[in-house]
């Protein structure tokens, strides 16, 4: 299905309406819930359906696995709490400084790798991440190490995104992530979406055919890097605290991957269908099993399970629902890339 | 005589000490279907795979256009002068369906609505449309192989190579291919066909060029090349081919 023929569509379909309706019914969720801690719960599911968003724009659309999602959530992260606490400033403010270290980052592991392939690029990501794990512990005068860092609280106060509990950030983290999933939609049937979709489907014929292949990987990973870079800077006011552990780790990168890939790899709703599955489970899997270890067991168990019996994620099984109740859909949109 | 399209002069490359093309010089005019011909491992693909960008020559030149060629001249730049080809395996990108296999190589050239408009004509010109918007990767071989050829129209080349494009097509699809290939020409692209079938060759191509162990063997008429000895011998060690 093509950018041209979408516009000549009927406006309201089953397609469009349900994603509203779900919108109406987060939008509704604090003002029935009196419970914090679901509220916290849900928040964090909104984070990790952004990571997991950010994320699939070079691993899902592009074909290029990144482990180093956590390094540029914790350059948004830093930056935010670094100048927030040290010169006063406004986390929105701090938003183009961590966007434009991320892009430099990107751009660097991007030219040297994506000129070759393989897994160059998914181990430059690894080594990148764990480098920039160590440089925050080192540099502890400005990182403070391994202790972290505590966000100055100024009481409810949205233009340095302080409030005495989570609700307001529910509603932050919703707009967010409607935001990031409208950019997403247009970045995928942009000119540069279409031609990642291509790399994605065979990279030698792409290039055969004129397509830069080493500049669209790079502008993809280039854009995904600012867009996670975002999310941190957000997620971290949201926990209030960061450190190496908490949001410069390898565990927090396959995290967001396995987000992505559990809910639908290379889909716009699956990251989101992901992490309203990942988060909860991790929850229940802490408070059963106990909170050391019991997540990685749970991702390496999913993992493997999905990997076997569904290897296109969870959002397949939806939208073949989806199509037996609505048989009438557009017959183009079954065959389109966007199926 | 008119201005060349390609030039290919004295051409060699090894692969671990073997030769796979050795001094190998042709020319080709612009709207002429050339069919390079030879047996297996003759360095047929080996010479699509220079002069298209993809393995570096040890030696000699590729003129495109009235323009050498060099080793910073990228795959997808030679793309965009006008050097297209097709693969021996299609590549469809199976992600994606047919028609926006076709739109997605457009847009290089045009904006979203304008690109609309070009899909459907090359769907059209490729008797594809009726399968524009099913997967690429649940159609035939034969349509494959059609998809290739149509995305590669989408480049607006001035050259196709085309290599082999006949394998594992039967008789009725052969046909209605030699006419698709006709119908390309006819647009003012000029063709490199390379092919094993003899009956493809005689059919499309003005002139063949054959190779054998990489090096230049015979240029001229399909027909003569039929029955000349030392081509006979370079495919069967003696006899008669059939067209």
């Amino acid at each position: 299905m093509t950018h041209a023929r979408k516009s000549r569509g009927p406006i309201l379909t089953p397609g469009r309406i349900i994603p509203l309706i779900l919108l109406l019914i987060m939008a509704l969720i604090p003002a029935l819930v009196t419970s914090n801690y679901l509220i916290t719960i849900l928040v964090n599911c909104m984070a990790f359906a952004i990571f997991g968003l950010s994320w699939n724009i070079i691993g899902g659309y592009g074909a290029q696995i990144s482990w180093c999602s956590a390094a540029f959530v914790a350059i948004g992260a830093y930056v935010n709490f670094i100048l927030t606490n040290e010169a006063g400033i406004s986390p929105f403010l701090t938003l183009p400084l961590g966007m434009a270290l991320s892009y430099a980052m990107a751009t660097v592991i991007g030219y040297g790798t994506f000129r070759l392939r393989g897994a160059y690029f998914s181990i430059a990501t690894i080594a990148f991440a764990e480098t920039l794990r160590a440089a925050v512990q080192y540099f502890k005068p400005l990182t403070k190490g391994t202790a972290g860092i505590y966000l100055t609280y100024r009481g409810a106060n949205f233009w340095h995104l302080t409030f005495p509990n989570d609700r307001p950030f529910y509603f932050i983290m919703l707009i967010l992530l409607v935001l990031t999933l409208f950019f997403t939609y247009r970045f995928t049937v942009s000119k540069t979406g279409y031609y990642l979709s291509c790399i994605k489907g065979d990279e030698i014929a792409a290039e055969s055919l004129g397509i830069e292949t080493f500049k669209v990987k790079l502008r993809a990973f280039q854009v995904s890097a600012m867009m996670m870079s975002v999310a941190g800077c957000f997620y971290a006011s949201f926990l209030t605290y960061i450190s190496p552990a908490s949001t410069c780790s390898f565990d927090l990168s396959i995290k967001i991957g396995v987000v992505a890939i559990i809910g639908g790899i290379g889909t716009l709703w699956g990251p989101v269908l992901g992490a309203f599955i990942i988060v909860p489970l991790i929850e229940l899997a802490a408070k059963l099993l106990g909170a050391s270890g019991s997540s990685n067991v749970l991702y390496g168990l999913m993992l493997v399970l999905i990997v076997i019996f569904r290897p296109k994620g969870v959002l397949p099984l939806l939208t073949a629902l989806y199509d037996k109740v609505f048989p009438a859909r557009d017959a183009a949109a079954k065959g389109g890339r966007r199926a | 005589m008119s201005e060349k399209l390609l030039v290919v002069r004295d051409l060699s490359i090894s692969f671990a000490g073997i030769k796979a093309v050795q001094h190998l010089s042709f020319d080709m005019e612009p709207g002429e279907i050339v069919g390079l011909i030879g047996p297996n491992g003759s360095g047929k693909s080996t010479t699509v795979n220079m002069i298209s960008g993809t393995y570096v020559p040890d030696a000699g030149t590729i003129e495109f256009n009235g323009r050498e060629l060099t080793r910073r001249d990228s795959i997808a730049s030679r793309s965009r002068m006008g050097i297209g080809r097709t693969f021996q395996t299609p590549r469809p990108f199976g992600n994606l369906s047919v028609r926006d296999n076709i739109y997605s190589i457009l847009l290089q050239r045009y904006g979203f609505r304008e690109a609309q408009g070009k899909a459907d004509e090359i769907l059209e010109l490729s008797k594809l449309m009726h399968l524009a918007d099913a997967p690429a990767s649940k159609l035939s071989i034969e349509k494959r192989k059609w998809m290739d050829l149509a995305r590669v129209l989408a480049t607006e080349p001035k050259l196709i190579m085309m290599d082999e494009v006949m394998a594992g097509l039967n008789p009725n699809e052969m046909l209605e291919s030699f006419e698709f290939i006709r119908e390309i020409n006819r647009r003012g692209i000029t063709v490199l066909f390379i092919e094993h079938v003899m009956r493809a060759v005689v059919s499309v191509c003005m002139r063949v060029i054959v190779l054998n162990e990489g090096k230049f063997l015979y240029g001229g008429a399909p027909n003569d090349a039929l029955n000349d000895p030392t081509v006979v011998a370079a495919y069967i060690g003696g006899g008669k081919l059939d067209a």
